[in-house]
């Protein structure tokens, strides 16, 4: 087959996807257009560049569930700005600065801090992506999530790094010397047998029930955010929850009972003292809420 | 024998979990793109690759961190942490209503996406100027007040005794239809066409007909010509009549319309494509247009008031009785 006759059947499998989605497809950009406003974006190019995406998503298989899963609306404005459509980037400032701005600071930036970061964004974004067909990084958001969410991840990672990058305050690094109200005091060879005992602990759940159990009790995550999390209803969440606690329970005891000399063969003394120190911790915390 | 739970069991896992997680970075390898973790946290993640996104959030504490943050951010409303150890039954109480509160005002107070249609209308104006200077330059939307005006400024209302509703002003149609208001009693009318004050025909029509449609045999109209056309109705107190001046529109008036209706078509939601083609062709005078596009409109959204009003606009331009229903 020569490369003409290539071109001319990916032509034609082309307009016969654009027939068969046309409806879909028009409904993504005028969804787009009621959100971001109307941008002079051709509805050809917009639908040429979704089914594109799609289409290399969905590989060999159907495009239409991919379709069902994407959020054309969103790709509308990034389409708009990976054309370099008039008005669009001031669009997308427009839009997501703001609420980016926001997220930084509930997630610790300073205001000043939030804006500088959030400001760099867009500038990133109209850089070229290391690899693709798209002339912008934008350009290959697509659209299998909200493009909030998609950018609210990119801020987060940056947020994360430069929280990494920075210096230890000064106050840390000075030895310890008082215990804070959140503090919860175990006598180390206690310590040690819990930890020893959680280390195997944790290798006798599932992935998902080790990810339940640290949703809840670590990230202090509610039944419908784990189950949107997990993709199972919240019934589900209850029963994972239940079973992983009495595996972690069972398995605990008999880690501390089991546990190498020395690490004190005791379940009870440990939880014991566990629980002695969470009172404390408990009643240190009430003194600080009434003062 | 099954171990028997302690109470305080589920504080004591909370610090465990905190104390000791499972996080081993080494183990966790490269973390998944930014898409990924999106559509984790928006539920979107398909099976094929849950397996391996909870495989890497169980030991990637940064990841994990970060996809809670996220589905944070998503809640639709503000989420209470389980405090390590219970707070007294009131204190939890207060905070359980004052979040119930918070959640009620955020979702009550939310400002809707969806802007009045007097907004978008304005928008979408803006944004046919910008995108199409030469067919839309000079395109504003009729405001408010020019909507509700009692008595639209029309230069070629019906006049007479009976009021002749279309064709008026400008048409596109080279055979319309003839309508106008019956008159109550009326044994029959006859309409008549005039061209130049000279008769191009005429025809009868029975009593409690308001319609004429176009005489098959008579060839079509003219465009760019101006045409007047008459009603003598029989009445139960004597003859009546009314008369209509209409022009038909030129060629390249006809152009121009049905270019910016294609581009409406192509650049404008569905739900509001009818309304701004009713306001293009009122501002060009194509009343004909200008009814169809705004009937079609309010039967698309019959409870909105711009919509409402413009209809109700445009068959005041048109002298319509609907209005006075």
């Amino acid at each position: 087959m020569t490369a003409r006759d290539q071109e001319e059947r990916r032509a034609s499998r082309e307009r016969e996807l654009l027939t068969e989605h046309h409806d879909r497809l028009r409904g993504f950009y005028d969804e787009g257009a009621r959100i971001y406003g109307l941008l002079p974006l051709s509805f050809s190019t917009f639908a040429g560049r979704v089914l594109g995406i799609a289409t290399r998503l969905a590989a060999c298989r159907w495009v239409e569930p991919v379709l069902a899963r994407t959020s054309g609306e969103d790709l509308y404005l990034t389409i708009a700005c990976d054309e370099q459509v008039p008005a669009s980037w001031e669009t997308f400032t427009r839009v997501f600065v703001p609420r980016l701005e926001a997220l930084a600071q509930r997630r610790g930036s300073s205001p000043r801090e939030a804006e500088e970061i959030v400001r760099e964004l867009p500038g990133d974004l109209a850089l070229p992506p290391p690899r693709g067909d798209a002339r912008t990084r934008l350009g290959t958001f697509e659209g299998t999530a909200g493009l909030f969410s998609w950018l609210a991840v990119i801020l987060l990672r940056r947020l994360a790094d430069r929280f990494r990058a920075r210096p230890a305050p000064e106050a840390t690094r000075e030895p310890v010397t008082s215990t804070g109200p959140s503090e919860v005091l175990l006598d180390e060879e206690t310590a040690r047998s819990f930890e020893r005992a959680l280390q195997s602990t944790w290798s006798r759940l599932t992935d998902r029930e080790t990810l339940a159990v640290l949703y809840k009790y670590r990230r202090g995550l509610q039944q419908l955010e784990i189950a949107r999390l997990l993709g199972v209803g919240p019934s589900r969440v209850t029963r994972l929850l239940q079973g992983a606690v009495e595996k972690m329970r069972a398995q605990i005891d008999r880690e501390l009972r089991d546990g190498p000399p020395g690490s004190g063969r005791d379940p009870d003394r440990c939880w014991r003292a566990l629980q002695q120190a969470l009172g404390k911790q408990m009643e240190a915390l009430a003194e600080g809420r009434d003062r | 024998m099954k171990p028997e739970r302690s109470p305080d069991f589920e504080a004591g896992l909370e610090h465990l979990a905190r104390r000791y997680p499972p996080d081993d970075p080494r183990a966790a390898g490269d973390c998944p793109d930014e898409i990924a973790l999106a559509r984790l946290a928006e539920g979107r993640a398909g099976d094929e690759e849950r397996p391996a996104l909870d495989r890497h959030l169980v030991r990637c504490a940064s990841c994990q961190a970060l996809v809670v943050d996220l589905v944070r951010e998503l809640s639709p409303r503000p989420i209470v942490r389980r405090p390590l150890l219970g707070l007294d039954p009131v204190a939890g109480f207060g905070i359980a209503a004052a979040a119930l509160l918070v959640a009620v005002l955020v979702f009550f107070g939310r400002k809707p996406r969806v802007a009045p249609t007097e907004d978008q209308l304005h928008v979408f104006a803006a944004a046919l100027r910008g995108a199409r200077p030469d067919l839309f330059g000079d395109f504003r939307p009729l405001t408010h007040e020019e909507r509700v005006a009692p008595f639209p400024s029309s230069p070629m209302r019906s006049s007479g005794d009976v009021t002749l509703v279309y064709p008026a002003e400008a048409i596109l149609e080279a055979r319309p239809a003839f309508r106008w208001t019956p008159v109550p009693g009326g044994a029959g009318a006859t309409v008549t066409l005039l061209r130049k004050g000279a008769p191009l025909w005429t025809r009868r029509i029975g009593p409690g007909e308001a319609r004429c449609d176009w005489p098959p045999p008579e060839p079509e109209l003219e465009p760019g010509a101006p045409y007047v056309w008459t009603v003598a109705v029989d009445g139960p107190l004597g003859p009546v009549q009314g008369q209509r001046s209409f022009r038909v529109a030129a060629a390249e008036q006809r152009r121009a319309f049905l270019e910016r209706r294609a581009e409406i078509e192509a650049r404008i939601p569905n739900e509001l494509k009818d309304l701004v083609v009713a306001h293009v062709a009122i501002r060009a005078a194509l009343l004909g247009e200008a009814e169809a596009a705004a009937r079609a409109a309010h039967g698309r959204r019959s409870d909105d008031p711009v919509t409402r009003e413009t209809l109700l606009h445009v068959l005041r331009l048109l002298g319509s009785p609907e209005v006075l229903r």
